[in-house]
């Protein structure tokens, strides 16, 4: 606590979009950037943006970007004066943010405690449920005899849900007793590559769920505030790719009631910093405490869109002992966010992986482009497939939702399989327009999922028909008929060829 | 111009002709007239039927990528075509790698025998765990990968022998 400490240099342990993100807050706040990154990542955008860049050497995570000694090794060799852990990573792991502020250096984010405590699911759950916040009935499970007992005291279809757990990793939906030793061994091994920590425990499994969420933000003053709400329902392998603020599925009082306990949980806590509380709400409006989120969210520039906020200026200047602003924004229209994977949607949501052959972003009023993507770019398959986020504002739903689709058909990236189509399919899909979600969506109504290519494949195919004619494709045809062979060479990118050109003859240029 | 390619994977043929003052373009036999067109920087812009539609393109490794309302196809000449995939119902004796990433973990032996969707191969990328099933009743002959191993998406892991019925 205490007085102000203005924060000169920041390092940034983190990579793509987020870490590029951060650095461009930073530099507006007059902040000297540091950027680190692993042998993976040499070429990455992130370490171009930032005023230095450290190499970590290393492939897996767990040799660059979750290796503690040599990240802190890093801020001493820069002379940094502060961390930002970004999302993922390190970003909920209090022993960091406990060495960060050992070695004398302002940890962007909520104390130690209270990340430990909010980062063992068993612990917040007592915490929710001391503060009188609604709380999903669990069971703790030791071993295999009692797991069994545990699950038919609750009623299948359970959930195995990881301890240290968050993004989906090590939770299982289990059916029936029969399933119910293999997915919790397989939860276990999934827990424990993702978080160094094998405990799972199982919950009840609520039908039809919606996933809905409170911004959360406090000062070292014990000033708790909440910014509105999140829908994040729209869900594959239990992670979000669609999300939304505010949230279109509740009624107000249910809305005022969530802020109302995500605000008294984080007080309950002393929280200081970002935090997201999130909830479960079934199809009565029961809303139950999920977990919270002691860290900046993939999402937030929803929140940041509808209350025109900088939340990562935010942080910095919470961490910096300033005060949170007063009177606080209040919220305006209607934002959306798609997240680009690097991902086969009519393949199970399997990563994809290679290179960035030409990518070109979306553009337009009330269009939001957080990404780290450029031509060349070799997508690394030792971290998480998310690209890009595209974030839409509209001044109420339906504009947030068209401009939102208009920006995704906008957006080229070639030579990488991403969730695209698949993204525009769900934006349009009617149930979607109403607002009628539930992180059973995807499964209910996009099962089987193949794109539907007719339309812009017959586009495709009549452009390759003209840049083969024109010499600009490549590769040479098989000359079927007495038509003219086009050779390799004849492509050149670059060239312009000026304006609508009509009744050209061929080689006539 | 006529050519024979394949479109994702699929064939498609693809012709071009001068007619009066425009273009015809047939597809699969299709013909579809051209009021007019302009490439530029990587981008195709052409109106058909008074609408303008619009196309980014690139040419990497002999394949032509086109994109069009947020989805990519890849264009290769025909003879570079990969047969031996083998279609639906077709059986494949080679297990492959659906994605790049980490094999966690072999559940078969040589000699096994396996039942169609019998899981084979535990892998993982990106963190998350994927179970690699077997395509069909078969009998293990060969395994190329070990727990440990990075592999690239279409890596043969193991070579499967189809039990008769």
């Amino acid at each position: 606590m205490g007085g102000t400490r203005p924060i000169q240099r920041l390092l940034v342990a983190n990579r793509s979009e987020i870490a590029c993100r951060i650095i461009r807050t930073a530099r507006a706040m007059g902040i000297e950037t540091v950027a680190v990154y692993s042998d993976a990542d040499r070429l990455a955008e992130h370490v171009h943006l930032a005023d230095h860049a450290v190499a970590l050497g290393g492939l897996d995570a767990s040799e660059s970007y979750l290796d503690v000694d040599k990240l802190l090794a890093a801020a001493a060799s820069t002379t940094a004066d502060a961390v930002h852990p970004g999302y993922g990573f390190l970003a909920e792991n209090a022993a960091f943010a406990k060495r960060v502020g050992d070695a004398g250096l302002t940890f962007i984010g909520p104390s130690s405690e209270c990340i430990e405590v909010m980062g063992d699911k068993i612990r917040s759950r007592k915490l929710a449920f001391d503060a009188k916040v609604p709380v999903i009935p669990a069971e703790t499970i030791d071993g295999n005899g009692k797991s069994a007992k545990a699950a038919d005291k609750l009623g299948y279809p359970v959930l195995i849900k990881a301890a240290a757990g968050g993004g989906g990793k090590g939770m299982r939906i289990v059916a029936s007793a029969e399933e119910l030793a293999s997915s919790i061994a397989s939860a276990t091994r999934e827990a424990e590559s993702a978080f160094a920590d094998g405990r799972v425990y199982l919950e009840k499994f609520i039908e039809r769920p919606r996933h809905v969420e409170v911004q959360v933000f406090g000062d070292s003053t014990g000033r708790v505030v909440h910014l509105g709400d999140r829908e994040c329902s729209i869900q594959r392998r239990h992670q979000k790719i669609i999300e939304e603020s505010p949230c279109c599925s509740v009624t107000e009082s249910v809305r005022g009631r969530m802020h109302e306990a995500a605000v008294e949980l984080a007080s309950a806590l002393g929280y200081v910093g970002a935090g997201t509380v999130e909830f479960i709400v079934d199809p009565e409006e029961n809303f139950y405490f999920l977990e919270m989120n002691t860290r900046l969210q993939v999402e937030h520039a929803v929140t940041e869109m509808v209350t025109s906020t900088d939340l990562v200026k935010w942080q910095i200047d919470v961490a910096a002992g300033e005060a949170l602003p007063d009177p606080l924004p209040s919220p305006r229209g209607h934002s959306i966010e798609c997240r680009i994977y690097a991902e086969d949607p009519a393949n199970d949501f399997l990563p994809t992986s290679g290179a960035v052959v030409k990518v070109e972003h979306p553009v337009g009023p009330g269009i939001r482009v957080d990404s780290a993507l450029r031509d060349g770019l070799e997508i690394p398959v030792q971290y998480d497939p998310m690209l890009a986020k595209i974030v839409s504002w509209g001044p109420d739903r339906p504009m947030a939702l068209a401009r939102m689709v208009s920006a995704l058909a906008e957006f080229s990236l070639i030579g990488i399989t991403t969730n695209l189509p698949f993204l525009i399919d769900v934006l349009e899909h009617e149930s979607f327009g109403r607002g009628d979600v539930s992180t059973l969506t995807v499964a209910e109504h996009f099962g089987g999922w193949e794109p539907d290519d007719a339309r812009a494949g017959r586009i495709a195919a009549i452009a390759a028909a003209i840049l083969f004619d024109r010499g600009r494709g490549a590769g040479t045809p098989r000359a079927v008929g007495g038509g003219q062979t086009v050779s390799d060479s004849a492509y050149d990118p670059w060239s312009r060829l000026g304006a609508w050109r009509l009744g050209r003859k061929d080689g006539e240029e | 111009m006529t050519g024979t390619y394949k479109i994702n994977g699929r064939p498609v043929s693809l012709a071009v002709t001068q007619q009066g003052d425009g273009l015809v373009v047939a597809v699969d036999g299709e013909e579809i007239a051209i009021e007019g067109f302009d490439i530029a920087d990587g981008h195709l812009t052409f109106r058909t039927g008074g609408r303008t539609e619009r196309a980014v393109y690139a040419a990497l490794h002999g394949h032509l990528h086109v994109a069009v309302g947020g989805r990519c196809f890849e264009f290769s000449p025909e003879e570079d075509a990969d047969d031996a995939d083998g279609g639906i119902g077709h059986f494949s004796p080679e297990v492959s790698s659906p994605m790049p990433g980490k094999v966690l973990d072999v559940l078969v032996s040589v000699g096994d025998t396996v039942e169609a969707g019998t899981p084979v191969v535990l892998m993982e990328a990106m963190k998350m765990e994927t179970t690699v099933k077997a395509t069909a009743d078969a009998r293990v002959v060969e395994v190329r990968v070990e727990a440990g191993a990075m592999v690239t998406p279409g890596q043969v892991l193991l070579v499967l022998e189809k039990l008769d019925a």
